[in-house]
């Protein structure tokens, strides 16, 4: 399976290209690019950004893994990252992560059989005045209780 | 010029030296593990910290490079910068940085090969803790093969990341990378591409500790068991500076021997490996083909054999020989002497050798394509050297004498009708090789890390042969038989006790030559005067 941006990526792409004087500056939006597309940065995406950018497969590896941000696996359709700093962890956040590792059967890091949920803990999401937070794809769910995670989720499932 | 001390001495330094360079040449040891002077610098391990006036916290000597201060502003009135590598501070903060450093550490050291030439071992017993403080478990990891026979035993790896650095800047392969970060970090491979290229060997060499391994070594012997010998590799006109490890009559390794003049830290893995080469079918008694088989005879047998056949075969006149772009310059200048005594000819050429595209990688390193180490000392050595062997036919073809080739000698279409035309032939040779199995005489000599003598690099480089390991059965140096060849068919030769003798002899009659010596070549090597 090789990979190719979208048209509309593509142009992304070579806009982002323009602003830098080396085109390996552009390896982290790049990176973003992809992974939003394709859902994770898989091996043959990783060589065909390594050509494109004039790098190497080993160069942006060693970035992909260096950063939480990005996957080489793919992951569920929602990605559950509960926040576990300070503030979250005392409003309970370790309870959210065990409720919902029970109810979908999953540790911290695994996705469901049916490639619905895939679990995180996450370091601060920046907003403790509302804790314990999670964010699900790119939205926050605040104020949580066990219910509330119960109704979110089946509202998703 | 900044005028740097450093513990005790001065130094006039010039602007933007390096303070642990400076410090090395001096040697006054600073530890280090990540800075390699052939890589770029990272600052990552932490040893190599000192102390310098001025600056309140301790800075790596690696990344410290020293400048010029105004007048008013120097140190004792006179220094620019003042460096402390002993004091308390320093010494305490080696020791908290080699316990991070051995935090994962496995100190296996009693069944690693990096053990008798490590230098986490040997700070460790300098600066380290009897005892581990860490009493959590250690991070254990399972070794991985990277491809190019390196291997990588993950636990004793510090992440100094010279291996990462060297494939990025010195072959610019780029195959080995950091993965993830903090307490997971490691050094990986790409899925799907394994360290791949004819440099990968250096990388066990630069790893400070025993991390990175060469399949080819691992578990063989201990280093200490090892004598070490300056030598040079002639498996190409690079002609890089090697130290041959072994021990009595077998090589275990070669390594890279550092030479601003050749090859500068590296060498390639075809000579890192080429001693194997040598290994089987080692010639140990002169042998004379009597139809198809092979009889073991005397070296007195041998001799008299090759001036009966001269007599036979239109007499000395009719001799010609092949001259050898392997062998070292004191056997390829006796044939040659010899040669013009025996015929009023040009009856010596070179055999031809094996010949590929040269390999440059970005940082400079080569490997050249023409892989008759000596070819450059060979011309050079020889008076009379003829361009080809098509004049040989000219006339009374007789015995034929040729220094083989190490397994690269090419049997072009010349060389088959030569030996084919020739009623005689006598091969000196290590091994058996494509050559000798057409010769009807072969003599055993010295292989190419039994040789002593002189080659010269295609920079006109001159440097040393060291034998590093004992000649098999009656096997003799090389420039030895040649001498005695000559003692037996002309009378001369005897006066040669020592490859050096040949050496001199060769400063006295080769103007080119004439500062080579073996003092002046000593390890490094000596330019020869170019003609003009």
């Amino acid at each position: 399976m090789s990979f190719a941006f979208t048209p509309e990526r593509k142009r992304l792409f070579k806009e982002l290209v323009k602003r830098y004087p080396d085109k390996r500056s552009v390896t982290l939006p790049a990176l973003h690019l992809a992974q939003e597309q394709e859902g994770y940065l898989g091996r043959e995406t990783i060589e065909a950004l390594a050509r494109m950018l004039g790098s190497a497969p080993s160069t942006l590896m060693d970035t992909v893994s260096f950063y939480t941000m990005f996957t080489t696996r793919p992951r569920g359709k929602y990605l559950l990252q509960v926040c576990q700093t300070l503030a979250c962890s005392l409003a309970g956040a370790d309870q959210v992560v065990d409720h919902i590792s029970k109810r979908h059967q999953i540790k911290v890091g695994e996705t469901t059989p049916d490639g619905k949920f895939t679990l995180l803990k996450v370091e601060c999401l920046g907003s403790c005045g509302t804790a314990p937070v999670v964010q699900i794809n790119d939205d926050y769910y605040e104020r949580l209780t066990l219910d509330k995670v119960d109704r979110i989720l089946d509202k998703l499932a | 010029m900044p005028l740097l001390k450093i513990d005790d001495q001065t130094f006039e330094v010039p602007k933007g030296a390096r303070v642990l360079d400076e410090a090395l040449k001096a040697g006054i040891e600073i530890p280090h593990y990540c800075y390699h002077p052939a890589l770029s610098v990272v600052g990552s391990c932490r040893m190599c910290a000192v102390e310098i006036d001025g600056i309140p916290k301790l800075q790596t000597s690696c990344s410290t490079l020293v400048g010029e201060l105004p007048p008013e502003k120097k140190f004792e009135g006179q220094y620019d910068m003042v460096v402390h590598t002993r004091s308390d501070k320093v010494v305490a903060a080696r020791k908290s940085a080699l316990e991070f450093l051995l935090l994962n550490h496995p100190l296996d050291c009693p069944v690693c090969d990096q053990a008798g030439e490590c230098l986490l071992q040997d700070y460790s017993f300098k600066y380290g803790h009897a005892h581990s403080r860490f009493i959590e478990e250690k991070r254990v990891r399972p070794g991985e093969d990277l491809g190019s026979g390196v291997v990588i035993n993950q636990n004793r790896c510090i992440m100094c990341t010279r291996c990462v650095r060297f494939t990025r800047e010195i072959t610019g392969t780029h195959e080995l990378f950091v993965e993830n970060r903090g307490n997971d970090n490691r050094i990986a491979v790409f899925d799907g591409h394994p360290l791949d290229n004819p440099l990968a060997g250096n990388v066990a060499d630069i790893c400070p500790v025993g991390a990175l391994l060469l399949k080819d070594y691992m578990h063989t012997t201990r280093v200490w068991l090892l004598s070490h010998t300056p030598s040079t590799c002639t498996e190409c006109t690079t002609g890089c500076s090697i130290t041959v490890d072994g021990a009595k009559d077998r090589i275990y390794r070669i390594i890279s021997r550092e030479n601003a003049q050749a090859n500068g830290h590296f060498i390639c893995d075809y000579g890192r490996y080429a001693f194997h080469q040598y290994e089987d079918d080692v010639l140990t008694t002169p042998q004379l083909k009597d139809g198809a088989e092979w009889t073991e005879i005397s070296w007195e047998e041998a001799y008299q054999q090759v001036v009966d056949r001269i007599g036979e075969y239109g007499g000395q006149q009719a001799v010609r020989a092949l001259a050898s772009p392997t062998f070292p310059n004191e056997s390829n200048y006796l044939l040659g002497q010899l040669m013009n005594q025996l015929t009023d000819k040009k009856s010596i050429a070179l055999l031809p050798v094996k010949q590929q595209e040269d390999q440059v990688f970005p940082m400079g390193f080569r490997i050249s394509g023409d892989k008759g180490g000596n070819h450059r000392g060979a011309r050079d050595v020889i008076h009379n050297l003829a361009a080809g062997t098509q004049s040989f036919h000219k006339g009374d073809l007789g015995v034929l004498i040729v220094l083989d080739g190490d397994g690269r000698g090419e049997i072009t279409e010349s060389i088959e009708r030569l030996f084919a035309a020739a009623p005689f032939t006598v091969v000196l040779a290590s091994n058996r090789s494509d050559i000798t199995r057409l010769a009807d005489l072969v003599l055993p000599v010295a292989g190419p890390f039994e040789r002593e003598g002189t080659v010269t690099n295609d920079q006109g480089l001159v440097q040393w042969l060291q034998p590093a390991v004992q000649l098999k059965g009656q096997a003799r140096p090389d420039w030895q038989v040649v001498a005695e060849l000559s003692q037996a068919l002309i009378g001369e030769g005897a006066m040669y006790t020592c490859a050096g003798d040949v050496t001199w002899k060769i400063n006295q009659t080769i103007e080119a030559y004439s500062q080579i010596t073996r003092f002046k070549i000593g390890k490094f090597g000596q330019f020869v005067e170019s003609a003009a």
